[in-house]
């Protein structure tokens, strides 16, 4: 019904279960409330950094994704309720400049059984029990798909994230996260045909 | 077992989380440009060592821009340029004390902007600033260059070279002015609504800062730390001015009424000579606290603001103002 008059509405107020886009779209005039961004996937960002080139490389990604995403929090679309896509997306492009970093580790996992990963966050004796058989063929495996392919995989094995949000991630349509999927699978398939399963550490 | 089995838990076993404390100091000091308390001495001789390396990195550019950001910068310094530096150049006359020398500068400042043409809706404010980013890596820098239409209309940026005029805002320019929340189509505007008498601004930016902690302390959860940043009394008012010269060039009666403003603060303390991250020398406005010194530095000679500092537990965060003034169109430079 037209009254006549625009109803004047009361910003909705910011609680735990605010969607991401909201707690953005009000950060813009009120910068504070993007702390509560980090306070939500920081933690789940880090371990995902962590897991991919270490812990510290993952201090300075985590600190430079947040910043990135502070700074550019104009463009983000407040519609989109679930801001780890275009965190993710943010830390992938970082990831990606330690590529052949992530790739070096991979393969001296595969090589040696020792995971300089693991020896960042322990000690050498521990690294080494940690990486079994099964471990070193899945790194070794790992290393070799292209870095797109990686990205995808381990967006959604180790990230969590959907399909659709892998390719919002990665800013690319969802048929190609799929079909770059397919062959990521296909490739560790070949690869893991003789692993046992039962023995992965 | 899949493959994809397999991957998930390659490395699942491995400790959980990771320090997050740089991640989380280095974004609230993005969010909160300005410590609400400052340090002591240790922290000023860390201030200057970077300062040194700085000059270094980046001192063929700066040296060229700095040396027309002192010829020009802001409108209120047109009619003094040519004659011999005022007194405050040099700390302000000899034997005075370092609150008189404060109180000389705003004074000499508020002289000069009694001149200064009034900016007009159609103008353009242009700003390039200088200031520690997150990529490629910490501690690089780039200046961004920004025209803003006065009347709020119309953004200006280059982008590969070209100019590009926009009708939206660069974040950058949507933070709080004054501790008070501005579109960035109207920050302007606000700007120049207010008033340019020191006491009339001071008890605006008094109740800006008592809506803003209320505001904040109304969201559940929101890190206390963020809520205490505007500080009480005295500093607050000092951060929140820092915050706002961070981000905005003022129009030169404004500006010429904050330095009053902190020059009769009694918290507030004058510095004769800083250096800024180009090089420039200068004076200051600072306030030392339990962890923090934050300190506002400006050209003694044009009254133009130059950067703020801050330094303390080890941290430093800083912004130079390379070059600031209006301008008739997007593309110009003071």
């Amino acid at each position: 019904m037209n009254h006549g008059y625009s109803v004047i509405t009361k910003p909705t107020a910011i609680n735990d279960d605010s969607p991401d886009g909201q707690i953005i779209a009000r950060s813009r005039s009120e910068p504070e409330l993007f702390a509560l961004l980090f306070q939500r996937h920081a933690t789940g960002l880090g371990r995902y950094a962590a897991r991919r080139l270490g812990p510290g490389p993952a201090e300075d990604i985590v600190a430079e994704t947040f910043l990135v995403a502070f700074r550019q929090r104009d463009h983000y679309d407040s519609a989109r309720c679930d801001a780890r896509p275009w965190l993710y997306g943010i830390a992938g492009n970082l990831i990606r400049r330690h590529h052949r970093d992530e790739v070096r580790q991979l393969r001296a996992l595969a090589r040696t059984g020792v995971d300089p990963v693991a020896e960042s966050f322990t000690d050498r004796a521990d690294a080494r029990l940690a990486a079994g058989a099964a471990s070193r063929a899945v790194a070794a495996a790992v290393a070799e798909l292209d870095a797109d392919q990686r990205d995808v995989l381990l967006l959604t094995t180790w990230a969590g994230l959907t399909y659709d949000q892998a390719a919002e991630a990665l800013g690319i349509p969802e048929g190609t996260v799929r079909s770059r999927m397919n062959r990521a699978r296909t490739r560790l398939r070949a690869a893991l045909g003789d692993v046992n399963p039962t023995t992965i550490a | 077992m899949d493959e994809l089995q397999l991957v998930a838990q390659l490395r699942d076993n491995y400790p959980a989380g990771i320090d997050l404390t740089q991640a989380e100091r280095r974004l609230y000091a993005e969010i909160r440009p300005v410590p609400s308390s400052a340090a002591g001495q240790g922290a000023r001789r860390a201030r200057r060592t970077r300062a040194a390396g700085s000059g270094r990195r980046f001192g063929p550019k700066l040296v060229a821009t700095g040396a027309v950001a002192a010829a020009v910068a802001v409108g209120a310094i047109i009619a003094l340029q040519g004659g011999p530096a005022h007194p405050a150049a040099k700390g302000g006359s000899p034997g005075a004390s370092a609150a008189a020398r404060g109180l000389q500068l705003a004074s000499y400042a508020t002289q000069a902007a009694a001149s200064a043409p009034a900016w007009k809706p159609n103008q353009w404010v242009y700003s390039e600033i200088l200031r520690p980013e997150a990529l490629p890596k910490p501690g690089a820098t780039n200046p961004t260059i920004i025209w803003t239409q006065v009347d709020g209309d119309h953004f200006a940026y280059l982008k590969d070279g070209k100019l590009v005029i926009s009708d939206e805002g660069p974040i950058a320019q949507a933070n709080p002015v004054f501790s008070k929340n501005v579109t960035a189509g109207d920050m302007y505007t606000y700007l120049l609504s207010l008033p340019t008498n020191p006491a009339a601004l001071r008890t605006v930016i008094v109740h800006n800062l008592e809506a803003a902690r209320k505001r904040r302390a109304a969201v559940p959860n929101l890190p206390k730390k963020l809520v205490d940043a505007l500080g009480t009394g005295n500093s607050a008012v000092f951060t929140a001015i820092a915050a706002t010269l961070h981000y905005y060039v003022l129009p030169p009666k404004l500006l010429a009424a904050v330095y009053t403003i902190l020059a009769e603060d009694p918290v507030v303390h004058f510095d004769k000579s800083v250096t800024d991250n180009a090089g420039q020398t200068g004076v200051g406005f600072y306030i030392v606290g339990d962890s923090w010194k934050t300190e506002i530095m400006i050209n003694p000679s044009t009254y133009a603001y130059m950067g703020n500092d801050s330094v303390g537990n080890g941290q430093s965060y800083w912004t130079d103002l390379v070059r600031g003034g209006i301008v008739q169109q997007a593309g110009q430079t003071p």
